[in-house]
């Protein structure tokens, strides 16, 4: 311990001293041991060591005056800091900080450069990493949360992933899966509003009365649902999401066992007790655009969803808590199996089960655009660290005099070097500072951006790990490009340079050192540009493709309509009058140029599909994987939609009840089943009807642009097909103008024939469309931006290097020019040397992509990620843009004359 | 002759302190000896950080003894007033002297 003091003591006392001061206390100390005792010794000792620290700063500053005074009286003059032989010490490391500082500001141009480069890149990569962090890397709010498991359905159609249906729910949880502790579902619920507040509606969530005990998640206020609550009757409760409670009650916990009356879409009402507020920021399931506020109410079945006979809706999240010791995989054969065995389904499936983690679900849909962008952004990195690192090393080469000066007044290289590391850490720590202010902005801008895919978007925020991954990844940048002008510093023999003749050899040192540079960033950069352009091409392949239809000005608009108090007989008769009625108001109001009606499937990239099989002559009946999208529509639908028919006649007013049974395929279902033969006129048996095919239309890409084209088959909505008359559909509407305006008009000419029900889900084509290329569109601008970035980087590179190179050359080109050499034969020179190393870069930042272009793969549509002409165009834009970079040095190299260059040094 | 500066008040002590030990005078004694007359505790820091000062004024001057057993062979720096710091602190002296005559009756019943 007295030695630890007496070390501590030691260290806090200018060097000078130290000696003399260790003696004296060490002198008091046994002085005091023998007068008083060893306690009271120790006592003084610890009492001395903090009178010392106190006393330090002021120890230190006189002891460097003293210090200079010294210095002045050997050598009359002044260098300031350069103590040789004691590296470590506070006062020289004070002086080494203010020397880098002074530096920074004398090389003010190259500072500012550097500053910005660094600023930009660092506030990209804190932008990109707090969204990679918030979406990605943290743990979802449950309690052990990796052993939580989502099962989904994964179409066989387009490959995404859906909750599962309600009905395979309930047959698990009848059978029961065993690899689970507990099985827990949460579908939606209507969207409500409160009795007395008309506008604000929120949403509601149906969940098993177990699902918060399978999340483990513990009530903020209140209790949860028990089981009891699922018994119809029992159902009149409720539990408030945090946001909810806070913006509806005001946060007040008077609300627990009051009773509330929602009121649905329908205006249909409800009391309901308030059981429980959930805690702040917990929401199931989590996902895009489902984490706004929520009242969550116990899941009682409809008889829809009881049974298999009406089809499944995809609509049930559902959770599991895997037991200890069981696999994913297991889990997954598991309920494989139980589906096998109750699989009663009239209709074939066309989707698979999926078991994943939770945090999977959750994540998965964004993973592909986190790591592109992880990567875009790592990359953009590593040019401005490359470029800063050349900068500062250029600048070094200029400065080799004065190093080399200091060296001989003593500097030690080690002292030398730190300079610059200083300098390095100045500017980056200076730069993370800067960038963290931009990112706050940056954020909030990238939020509005992202996909609607992406989950747990809300909480993204400048929190303490961004920070530290921020100032982390700076002060490593700011070592890693500080590094190469304090090598340059640390093993030059810089005496012996100087009297050589200085910078030309210095330069030639570093020239190397700055060539490899100069092809590295070129290499980052062709990389970078590579994936920038296959997935700039995919989101322009992909919007600009041609659906099949015309997505411009199109709504579709989803009601119901009831018909169980008209006898059986007259159902069809009645259903067919309220459409001929609700499409005579909605063509009269103004603006609308044409509108149909249609059910069975949604609207075209609604998602909303359904298949039958069909009955062709000398093909039997189609198999699973031939079914038809099928569709029941008026008269006028194909036109409102611009569908292009190809033979044939379209549906018209009379192809109605008691008229001949018709339909209408497209081109896919003519070229799977009619492969020789002209299917128009062909008679093939829909629903147990003869039905005569009248026409043939173009394919439409119902799923988007990226989805396969399916065979589809049309019937008329009046024929009678289907025994049950149908009671909801789609009113699809063209207007002449902007879709958007005419809405209110239109639900207005709608409300009188509802009944009093409200139209529910208005969606605009042209939305749904933008909403299925969000992602693309995000992953080519995230791309455009860093591509842009980097290549603008990367050219103030080569200029920067270039115009150093020239500099240092002028004597060389002078002498050369004296020799008769002309400014053409000059400036190729120049430019050749920049075209070496900028080929040399583009051809291994190429092979670099094409190598790992295996990656991108799932990122591009439409191109291959090994399409030579990307590669091409990638290699002629980044020598194009380097070389331009490279002339105006090429420029200045031609009007060097010789006369001033030979005398100048 | 250069013009004689005036010490400040700890400087003063540090001074007397230097002149009363002679040729004893090194950063142990000096401290130990201004903490029992002048009745005030103090780092080793705070005289060194002092006696630089005095030096820098050249006011003391200060040189190395050779190493002795008692301290782990660590050496002694030793400090006495230089002919500047003599005068200096005589001046300084007869000042406060002259100010204080008569009022040594009315400053000692002060309690």
């Amino acid at each position: 311990m007295t030695r630890l003091l007496l070390a501590l003591i030691r260290l806090a006392t200018p060097r000078a001293d130290r000696e003399f001061v260790v003696g004296d206390t060490v002198e008091e100390f046994d002085r005091i041991g023998q007068a008083d005792g060893a306690a009271a010794a120790r006592r003084w000792l610890r009492g001395e060591l903090w009178r010392v620290l106190a006393a330090a700063p002021a120890h230190h500053l006189a002891a460097r005056a003293r210090r200079q005074i010294a210095r002045q009286d050997r050598s009359g003059t002044s260098i300031a800091g350069d103590d040789i032989r004691h590296p470590l010490d506070w006062t020289t490391l004070a002086t080494d900080l203010h020397a880098a500082w002074r530096g920074l500001i004398a090389g003010r141009g190259t500072t500012a450069l550097a500053f910005a480069i660094l600023t930009l890149s660092i506030a990209a990569g804190t932008v990109t990493f707090s969204i990679v962090d918030t979406v990605a890397l943290r743990p979802l709010p449950f309690t052990s949360p990796e052993s939580l498991v989502a099962v989904s359905m994964v179409s066989d159609v387009n490959g995404r992933t859906t909750p599962a249906a309600p009905q395979d729910y309930l047959a698990w949880r009848a059978r029961g899966i065993t690899a689970f502790e507990a099985m827990a579902a949460a579908l939606p619920g209507r969207q409500l509003r409160l009795e007395g507040n008309d506008n604000e509606s929120f949403r509601s969530r149906r969940i098993t009365s177990n699902l918060f005990d399978v999340l483990g998640v513990h009530p903020f206020a209140g209790r949860f649902f028990s089981p009891e609550h699922e018994q119809p009757g029992y159902d009149g409760v409720a539990v408030l999401s945090h946001d909810l409670w806070i913006q509806r009650f005001g946060g007040d916990p008077g609300v627990i066992g009051r009773q509330v009356t929602f009121i649905d879409v329908g205006n249909q009402r409800a009391t309901r007790e308030i059981i429980g507020v959930l805690p702040p920021g917990v929401t199931y399931p989590i996902t895009a655009g489902q984490q706004e506020p929520a009242a969550y109410v116990p899941f009682i079945p409809t008889e829809a969803e009881q049974s298999y006979a009406g089809g499944r809706s995809l609509s049930s999240w559902v959770v599991g808590r895997l037991r200890a010791g069981v696999t994913l995989q297991e889990a997954h054969t598991e309920i494989e199996h139980v589906t096998a065995a109750i699989d009663t389904f009239p209709q074939v499936r066309s989707d698979r089960i999926a078991v994943m983690s939770l945090h999977d679900r959750v994540v998965g849909p964004a993973k592909s655009w986190m790591l592109l962008a992880l990567a875009a952004v790592g990359l953009v990195l590593l040019v401005a660290c490359v470029n800063v690192a050349s900068l500062l090393l250029a600048r070094a080469t200029v400065r080799l005099k004065e190093l080399a000066t200091r060296e001989a007044l003593g500097a030690s290289r080690a002292r030398l070097a730190r300079g610059f590391l200083f300098e390095g850490l100045i500017l980056s720590i200076a730069a993370a500072v800067a960038a963290v202010a931009i990112s706050f902005w940056g954020i909030s801008f990238a939020k509005s951006q992202l996909p609607a895919e992406l989950a747990r978007t809300d909480t993204i925020g400048v929190d303490a790990r961004v920070l530290l991954v921020s100032v982390t990844v700076s002060i490593l940048c700011g070592l890693a490009f500080a590094s190469a002008p304090a090598w340059l510093a640390s093993r030059s023999h810089l005496a012996a340079l100087t009297k050589a003749g200085g910078a030309v050899i210095g330069g030639r040192r570093s020239a190397r050192t700055l060539s490899a540079f100069l092809i590295a960033e070129t290499a980052f950069v062709s990389l970078l540009l590579v994936a920038t352009t296959l997935v700039t091409a995919s989101f322009v392949i992909v919007t600009t493709m041609d659906l099949g239809f015309d997505r411009r000005n199109v709504m579709s608009i989803e009601h119901r309509k009831s018909f169980v108090q008209v006898p059986e007989a007259d159902r069809h008769v009645a259903a067919a009058a309220f459409r001929a009625d609700l499409l005579e108001r909605v063509r009269a109001v103004p603006g609308v140029t044409s509108a149909a009606l249609a059910t069975l499937g949604g609207a075209p990239l609604s998602g909303g599909r359904v298949k039958y099989s069909l009955d062709i002559p000398g093909l039997g009946e189609t198999p699973r994987e031939d079914m038809l999208e099928t569709r029941a529509v008026t008269a006028g639908y194909f036109e409102t939609l611009g569908q292009q028919l190809l033979a044939g006649r379209t549906f018209d007013t009379s192809d109605r009840a008691g008229a001949p049974f018709v339909a209408i395929i497209n081109d896919e279902a003519q070229r799977r089943f009619f492969p020789d033969r002209d299917p128009v006129g062909q008679v093939v048996t829909f629903q147990g009807r003869p039905t005569t095919i009248v026409g043939v239309l173009r394919s439409m890409r119902l799923d988007g642009p990226e989805a396969d084209v399916q065979p589809e088959l049309y019937v008329p909505i009046d024929q009678p097909f289907f025994r049950s008359s149908i009671s909801s559909g789609t009113l699809v509407v063209r207007t002449a103008g902007p879709a958007p305006a005419a809405v209110h008009a239109i639900r207005g000419a709608m409300r009188p024939v509802l009944d009093g029900a409200e139209p529910s889900q208005t969606s605009f084509i042209d939305d749904s469309f933008r909403l299925l290329t969000a992602s693309r569109r995000l992953n080519a601008s995230v791309m455009t931006f860093f591509g842009l970035v980097a290549i603008v980087v990367g050219a103030m590179g080569v200029y920067g290097t270039m115009a150093f190179v020239v500099a240092q050359q002028v004597r060389a080109i002078g002498l050369r020019m004296a020799l008769g050499a002309s400014t053409s034969h000059v400036m190729r020179t120049v430019l050749l040397d920049a075209v070496r190393h900028v080929a040399t870069g583009i051809a291994i930042g190429l092979a670099g992509a094409w190598a790992v272009s295996g990656v991108f793969a799932s990122l591009v549509f439409g191109v291959t990620t090994t399409e030579v002409g990307v590669y091409l165009a990638v290699a002629g834009l980044v020598a194009l843009v380097s070389l331009a970079a490279a002339f105006v040095p090429a420029i200045r190299a031609a009007r060097v004359d010789p006369l001033i260059a030979l005398r100048s040094e | 002759m250069p013009p004689v500066p005036i010490p400040g008040e700890f400087e003063q002590l540090v001074l007397l302190t230097v002149l009363r030990l002679d040729t004893d005078a090194y950063g142990a004694t000096i401290r130990r000896e201004i903490e029992t007359r002048a009745d005030r505790r103090l780092s080793i820091s705070a005289v060194y950080t002092t006696l630089e000062r005095l030096e820098q004024k050249g006011l003391v001057r200060s040189w190395i003894g050779d190493p002795t057993p008692q301290r782990g062979g660590r050496r002694r720096r030793y400090f006495a007033l230089t002919p500047l710091g003599e005068r200096a602190m005589k001046s300084a002296h007869e000042t406060y002297t002259s100010m204080a005559a008569g009022l040594e009756h009315r400053l000692k019943a002060i309690r």
